[in-house]
Parts: structure tokens; sequence; C-alpha cells
């Protein structure tokens, strides 16, 4: 929970920096709600550009937490896990601290 | 005639009562309207008051709301002396590319030390007092200290 919080911050931060101000309207980083009542993590408007991104904190299996917002999304996922970093297929699973640094060096 | 002036009115969330429409009345009857008045606080709550009460009456500054936040996680390593590649700041739209792919190549050597002080920024949350005091006990930690700023 703390590792998806510091990721929403990291998005929120990286969103400042582009667009000074955006942070107090919060509209630019947002949770979703699915019809089938799963819930997506982080999910913005033209700024993430169709990108969700999901947290679950794992060294080991991943790819069926990804699978709601690959299921919603027609892009790429990205979801921070711990320590695995794999890049096959639309979801795309990156340790959370190198997740953190490309988006804010 | 009476120059410009600067005020900074620090922590101002704090003050009880409808500040906003005080300030917003300074703005249009006194001098004050003409000076350079800077306003802060820890409540997001009192600042969005604020920003409504004072539409209109900001100036001709862009981008006049800005925000402090806690030290990104980059910050904590350079402050931990992790040496890290210099890598470009990509956008969420860049994870639809192969640009992703190379930096995290870049970055992945260095992935134990990054989760141990991923963990320590989970702890500090960003708070450069919690770092300097050491709230890292009794957990993994990369071999480097944390260092003071020169």
């Amino acid at each position: 929970m703390l590792s998806e919080q510091q990721i929403g911050i990291t998005l929120l931060r990286a969103r400042e920096r582009t667009d000074p101000g955006s942070y107090p309207r919060f509209d630019s980083v947002m949770y979703q709600t699915t019809p089938s009542r799963k819930e997506i993590d982080f999910v913005g408007g033209g700024w993430m550009d169709g990108v969700p991104f999901e947290s679950k904190y794992v060294d080991g299996a991943w790819r069926r937490d990804a699978r709601t917002a690959t299921n919603a999304y027609d892009g790429v996922a990205v979801l921070a896990t711990r320590s695995v970093l794999d890049n096959e297929g639309r979801a795309r699973a990156v340790p959370a601290p190198i997740l953190a640094l490309m988006l804010e060096p | 005639m009476i120059e410009s002036r600067y005020w900074f009115l620090e922590e101002i969330t704090a003050v009880k009562g409808d500040w906003p429409s005080r300030i917003k009345w300074l703005r249009d009857n006194d001098p004050l309207g003409e000076d350079c008045v800077v306003l802060t606080g820890s409540s997001m709550r009192g600042l969005d008051d604020a920003i409504r009460a004072l539409a209109g009456r900001r100036g001709e500054v862009d981008s006049s709301d800005r925000v402090l936040l806690p030290m990104s996680f980059g910050d904590l390593c350079r402050a931990l002396g992790i040496a890290l590649p210099s890598t470009p700041r990509l956008r969420p739209m860049d994870f639809q590319r192969d640009v992703v792919d190379a930096v995290a190549d870049q970055l992945h050597p260095w992935c134990n030390d990054l989760v141990d002080a991923w963990e320590i920024y989970l702890r500090v949350g960003g708070f450069p007092q919690g770092l300097l005091r050491g709230p890292t006990a009794g957990a993994n930690r990369p071999s480097e200290k944390p260092r003071r700023d020169p």
C-alpha cells in the first residue's frame, strides 16, 4: 500500500513539473473502477495518454494483477512490482524504484 | 507614490476564520492590492478556498500556484550517495515506446540497492529530517550512509 501511495505521488509530482499548479486540482491522476467493480490504481486524462498504472509490491507472479488494466485499455499497462522487470506483452512489470526514477530521475 | 511591497504570510491555512475573504477585501480596498502577496499553507482545502476567493485578483503571474512536495525518490538516492547513470525523464505516454526498455536496462544493474533505498523511502516518506534521523534501523539499507547536502 505504501509503495502504491508513493507511485501515485510520483505521478502527481511528474505532472506538476510539466504543468505547474496542476497538483491542487487533483484531476490529473485518479483511480478507476471498471464495470466489473475492479479497480485500476492510477489513470489520467490526456497527460497519461491512456496508460494505466497498477501497483503490486511482489517479487513473483504479477500478470494476473495487470489483467484488469489490460482488459480496460488497448495499449500498454504498467505494473509497479518490488523487483520484477518484464516487458513481454502489453503489460510491463517494472520495479517500483526504477519506475519512480524513470518518471523523476 | 508607495513602492510595491512583498508580503509573505506563512502557514496561513492555520489561521482560524475566513481569511480568504479578508485577503480578498485587502486586495480590493487597500494598497496591498498593488503588492506581491505570497500565501503558504499545509492544508490543500484551505488553499483551494483561497484560489476560489481570489479569482481575478492574482495579478499577471503565470501559474501562480506552487506546490512544495517531499523529496523525490531520485533526491533520496542522491542523499544516500547511490551513483546512478543519467537517464531521461519519461512521461507516462513513453511507456508505449521502446525507450522504456533502454532506460530499464540502464537502471536494472542497481536494482537490489534501489529496492533497499525504496524501502527506506517508504519509511521516511521523502522528508529530509526523517532521513537524517536514521529511520532505517532494523531495515536493509545500502552500504552508503546518508550525507548532508553541501
